[in-house]
């Protein structure tokens, strides 16, 4: 039998909202970083899906989600990122690769920046005045995220742990050529036949698709070795930098194409898979500190 | 739940099984065996070393060499 609440049952249906709130906020901070985090994610998404669906605040409104929305997730992956780095002791493979990524995506943080003070605070026409700045950054950005990547491909490698099964990789082989053969027919041989299209814009518009093609190789391998692992902790960071760098591509090459057809602007859909990406990299980030945190402390180690 | 007869092959796959998963604790134990011509029912204490560095460096690009020779130290102490 209870003890009933006088003081409770006397409040205001909105004095016991607050007080539900406030206690929720209380539960909130002392939940795991990573289960913040994914709340965090969740809300962010369904924001951007709503303001891209009802539209409401119009054009305007719609422009500062598309392009500052992206920029609060990059500084979120950033976040993140910086603290996974912080766990690793020695320079060796895992804390470079994770440096790498680190760097990646603090240039991916800055080409959003630049993008965003472009379109919102200059109101330059970011389809005319392709390849802007944010181009050239978002292109060398790509260059460490690879590098990360093929460094933990190659240190899983050669640390000798099971590759999985051969059949696998012929199929997974295939899955990569028919999306490069996809790619190269509908985007880039398009693309290079275009005349109306400059040279250097070519070379941006061929860019992205080509560095997501081979950003996804590693990505579908790691994730295919991440599959092996099951439910554990130790592959649930690889599982989500995979699982981030599929969205950048699927978005990337959504992107390259309406952009070449003059059909990309605000509040379009596909914004949604880059910051989910942006996100899925924070929550790798997030998974990989709380793993080193725990086997810092495991006195049993 | 995977379980050997032989003590050490039973103490190597407890630590990694809450590390890597129960699947993968069994293969890395399986492909690190192997590396040294045994089989998992085989393993004698002489063997840990060797046993240990092998999965040692599988684990480096996870978590680190600190942590993985943390584990290792732990596998030459059975």
């Amino acid at each position: 039998m209870g003890i009933p609440c006088v003081h409770a049952c006397s409040l205001t249906i909105s004095e016991k909202q607050i007080l539900l709130i406030y206690k929720n906020l209380i539960n909130f901070k002392y939940m795991k970083k990573t289960t913040q985090l994914w709340i965090f994610t969740a809300l962010i998404m369904l924001f951007n899906l709503f303001i891209f669906l009802t539209k409401v605040g119009g054009e305007r409104l719609l422009l500062y989600v598309s392009d500052l929305l992206p920029v609060l997730c990059a500084i979120v992956a950033v976040y993140f990122l910086f603290k996974a780095y912080r766990q690793f002791k020695e320079y060796d493979f895992a804390k470079i690769s994770w440096l790498l990524t680190l760097l990646g995506v603090v240039l991916f943080f800055l080409a959003e920046s630049l993008y965003a003070i472009l379109e919102i605070g200059i109101g330059s026409d970011m389809n005319e005045n392709f390849p802007s700045i944010a181009d050239y950054v978002w292109c060398a950005g790509y260059i460490p995220l690879f590098s990360g990547m093929a460094l933990m491909f190659y240190g899983y490698k050669k640390g000798g742990f099971p590759m999985g099964n051969t059949k696998m990789y012929g199929f997974l082989s295939v899955v990569i050529a028919i999306i490069a053969f996809a790619v190269i027919v509908f985007l880039l041989i398009p693309i290079i036949k275009d005349d109306e299209t400059d040279l250097l814009s070519k070379v941006f518009y061929l860019y992205y698709p080509v560095g997501d093609v081979l950003l996804v190789i590693p990505a579908l391998i790691l994730m295919y070795i991440t599959s092996l692992f099951g439910r554990s902790t130790i592959s649930m960071p690889w599982r989500l930098l995979a699982l981030g760098y599929i969205c950048f591509t699927v978005a990337d090459l959504l992107y390259s194409y309406l952009s070449w057809q003059d059909l990309y602007g605000s509040g379009n859909p596909i914004d949604l898979a880059w910051n989910f990406g942006y996100l899925s990299i924070a929550l790798a980030g997030s998974y990989q500190m709380e793993l080193m945190k725990s086997l810092n402390e495991r006195v049993d180690l | 739940m995977t379980t050997y007869n032989n003590t050490y092959a039973q103490q190597i796959y407890s630590v990694l099984s809450p590390l890597v998963g129960e699947f993968m604790a069994k293969g890395v134990l399986k492909s690190q065996v192997q590396r040294i011509g045994k089989t998992e029912e085989a393993i004698v204490k002489e063997d840990l070393p060797h046993l240990a560095d092998g999965i040692c460096k599988g684990l480096v690009v996870f978590v680190g060499t600190d942590v993985a020779q943390k584990v290792a130290a732990k596998i030459k102490s059975f």
